[in-house]
């Protein structure tokens, strides 16, 4: 699938979050209403990848997240359960994980396949597949991919909710691809393919055996897979390089996505290889071209 | 009866639709009479059902759907006059214990489980 | 005759039974009225009718999810046969509205009453049913969890199909789940969308949804079909931005979808033997799909709907109802809701009133959620 353009946002959380809605207005150039920061992120994500792209109304969305839109969840939980308060019409709606995709439709004046899907530990390749899967069918020649995850505070429940040690350094993150095989979509930067899943380690090392790997590739891990097991697989393939993109990232779920947008504007042409595990003998991959 | 905290709560009204429907408007941009629905304020039912739910935590008054509910939400005015008609507090006034009970401010309901 | 992803398994549980022949057998009555529910987090005023699965008790929400889950995964596998390689490589969808926030909300009730520091969602990650499933059935596939509100497990099913289509995965399990949880019921109280009586999708007299639990399992394959076995031809999924809430009540995205679904499966309006449709009984709802059926039918074929027997079942409806539907055709008729919408003056179009006897065919399934969400599958049996 080819890559033309990718849109972020990124913030790593101290002790406050920051306001979105000025954001969300200066990079959309519009005002939204009943909206959440998960919404607001998606928004704001997918305006910086398609702001300059006219899209094709038949651009499919793919969305995914770690946890999805936890601050309304917890909202409602709480006031239910805690406060005694029934949910609110606005927020029960937007517990379901697809109003996001709703808003992003609308917005972007899309007639669309629209999909909300999410998997522990392989989120973004996830929704990688669903897309190529579309593309494969021939229903899409444009799609937009794309990963939302937000904090809650207090950062020391959210860091239990995440499954993350008390010190980790948390963010909010954003990222989204426009993938497709449409001219109207301008030059590709780059293209996805490789999008694998593997059982077993065994299944995966026969799989990387068989790469035709040159010393433009680079290699790089996912947050669960160890560092010693990224060099026997670096040595095995014999990549020449390390992209080690989540060196100073703060954690959110799907980092996954930031190789992508890392990759894909560090400038120089080459091929990264990209490994994560569930750490229970399943591992995903991808391969991502810059031209 | 209605008393002069009437001015108060189409006031508090007001605020309550500007906050229950996140919309980027002062208080002072919603006249007393303009249409809710239909009008400038472009609201929805999904709208109309988050006022009614606030209206039923603040002030205790149960706005039913259908031909009720269009007449009650038709302006700040038509709110206002339908809280004040079915407040369930003595007379059918509203006291300041009501006007206070605006929008930010938890009222205790029935806890549930 | 090409390979097709081909049903080759099934489990299923409804307020009509734990298991394919207790809702056969239902289904071959009338729909019943659901019980009011006694729960304890709906007051005296917001006592709702709601069909819960037969014989369930609604406490201890994670035992009651996990054995619903395992009693329909493993009737879906039993029939299947397959060996534990086969197995172990299947693809895993899971569709659903709710996932596991029963066990969430079960959670943190205890912690408001016993710990110190109550944390809500505390199981805040997707992929927990997922994740269960894959230990207890030993599968290492891929796995996906997918929620786009009441058509979660349609597109699960529709995603699945497609992975068998172009030969990603040689067996899928698709999983579908919706139990009682306060969220929920609260939540579509709240919008006024809930009835205190019955559903009577298309009728004059529909005012609203009764919710309902189930939960469902398919497995499937690519294979040259055998005459009874069910296949799933295509379908399509697509975004109607008309409302959150609603499809455009003028029919135009249903239509868009359903005819979109028929193109992808290869076959025209006139091959279509029967419709389930999505039929929620709300006022809009219905009005929509409606006018989104008779825009694509010129000559209308049977209509049924399924919720006057279970409910609208949400993420679950789309696998569960497709079930309920391929199992009463195999069984020789289309299901019957007498005395609901029995004439067409009210929309258009009338629901079966008798159990039509049917044979092999190819038959069109409406799904339509919140977040404009629309999706129709085709699926045929027999020489197609």
């Amino acid at each position: 699938m080819k890559i033309y353009s990718t849109g972020m946002y990124y913030e790593p959380v101290i002790d406050r979050l920051p306001e979105l809605k000025p954001l969300l207005k200066a990079v959309t150039g519009q005002n939204f209403r009943r909206i959440d920061r998960f919404i607001q992120l998606a928004l704001i994500g997918v305006s910086r990848c398609s702001g300059e792209v006219s899209l094709p109304i038949e651009t499919a969305i793919y969305l995914t997240s770690g946890q999805g839109d936890l601050e309304v969840m917890i909202d409602v939980l709480e006031q239910m359960l805690r406060d005694g308060k029934s949910p609110k019409p606005l927020s029960f709606i937007n517990t379901v994980s697809n109003s996001a995709c709703y808003h992003l439709a609308k917005y972007l004046h899309l007639k669309s396949r629209n999909c909300f899907v999410a998997s522990h530990c392989f989120s973004f390749e996830r929704a990688l597949r669903l897309a190529m899967v579309d593309f494969l069918q021939g229903n899409l020649t444009s799609a937009l991919v794309g990963s939302v995850d937000i904090c809650v505070l207090p950062l020391a429940q959210h860091r239990q909710r995440i499954a993350v040690s008390p010190d980790t350094p948390v963010a909010e993150a954003c990222h989204w691809l426009l993938l497709g095989d449409d001219d109207c979509l301008g030059e590709p930067m780059g293209e996805v393919e490789g999008v694998e899943h593997f059982g077993s380690k065994e299944a995966l090392l026969v799989w990387l055996a068989a790469l035709d790997v040159d010393n433009s590739w680079s290699i790089a891990g996912g947050h669960i897979l160890p560092e010693e097991e990224l060099v026997f697989y670096q040595e095995l393939t014999l990549v020449g390089q390390q992209f080690q993109y989540r060196k100073n990232l703060a954690y959110y779920d799907t980092q996954t996505a930031s190789a992508f947008s890392q990759y894909l504007e560090h400038g120089r042409e080459g091929t990264l290889l990209h490994i994560e595990t569930d750490g229970e003998g399943r591992y995903c991959t991808f391969l991502l071209k810059v031209f | 009866m209605i008393d002069m905290d009437y001015n108060t709560l189409k006031q508090a009204l007001k605020k309550l639709v500007i906050e229950e429907c996140d919309k980027d408007i002062e208080v002072s941009d919603i006249t007393d009479d303009e249409l809710l629905f239909g009008g400038p304020l472009d609201l929805d039912s999904l709208d109309a059902l988050q006022i009614c739910m606030a209206v039923k935590s603040h002030y205790g008054v149960r706005i039913e759907g259908g031909p009720k509910a269009r007449a009650s939400l038709q302006s700040i005015n038509c709110l206002a006059e339908t809280i004040i008609a079915e407040s369930p507090l003595s007379g059918g006034a509203v006291t300041e214990a009501s006007v206070e009970a605006a929008p930010g401010s938890k009222v205790p309901t029935a806890r549930l489980g | 005759m090409s390979l097709r992803p081909c049903v080759i398994g099934a489990g299923i549980a409804t307020c009509l039974g734990g298991d394919v022949e207790e809702n056969l057998y239902a289904l071959k009555q009338s729909p019943k009225q659901a019980a009011i529910i006694e729960h304890h987090s709906l007051t005296d005023a917001e006592r709702l009718p709601y069909h819960l699965l037969k014989g369930a008790e609604l406490d201890h929400a994670d035992k009651r999810l996990y054995q619903q889950i395992d009693q329909v995964v493993s009737q879906a596998l039993g029939e299947a046969q397959l060996n534990d390689e086969q197995r172990s490589k299947m693809a895993l969808f899971v569709g659903s509205s709710s996932h596991d926030i029963s066990v969430s909300e079960q959670l943190y009730k205890q912690e408001l009453i016993s710990s110190k520091e109550p944390l809500a969602l505390r199981l805040s990650s997707f992929g927990n049913i997922a994740g269960y499933v894959r230990k207890r059935f030993s599968i290492k596939g891929e796995d996906f969890s997918i929620n786009t509100a009441c058509t979660s497990s349609a597109n699960a099913l529709l995603y699945a199909s497609s992975m068998l289509r172009t030969g990603q995965v040689d067996y899928v399990l698709v999983l579908a789940v919706e139990l009682f949880n306060d969220t929920t019921a609260l939540g579509f109280n709240n919008l006024e969308l809930l009835t205190h009586t019955q559903m009577t999708p298309f009728d004059k007299a529909r005012d609203g949804i009764v919710l309902g639990e189930a939960c469902g399992a398919l497995v499937l394959t690519r294979k040259e079909p055998e005459a009874k076995e069910f296949v799933v031809l295509g379908g399509a999924n697509l975004c109607d931005t008309h409302s959150i809430s609603s499809a455009n009540p003028d029919g135009s995205s249903i239509a868009m979808v359903i005819r979109r679904a028929l193109d992808n499966a290869g076959v025209t309006p006139g091959q279509i033997r029967a419709i389930k449709a999505h039929g929620t009984a709300s006022l809009r709802g219905d009005e929509a799909e409606a006018a989104g059926v008779l825009q694509v039918f010129q000559d209308l074929p049977d209509v049924c709907a399924i919720k006057p027997y279970i409910g609208h079942t949400l993420g679950a409806c789309g696998l569960v109802e497709m079930i309920l539907f391929y199992q009463t055709i195999l069984a020789g008729f289309i299901i019957a809701t007498p005395g609901i919408a029995s004439d067409e003056k009210e929309l258009g179009l009338k629901l079966t009133q008798r159990h039509e006897s049917v044979g092999s065919g190819i038959f069109l399934l409406n799904y339509f959620g919140f977040g404009g969400n629309n999706c129709s599958l085709v699926i045929a049996n027999g020489e197609q």
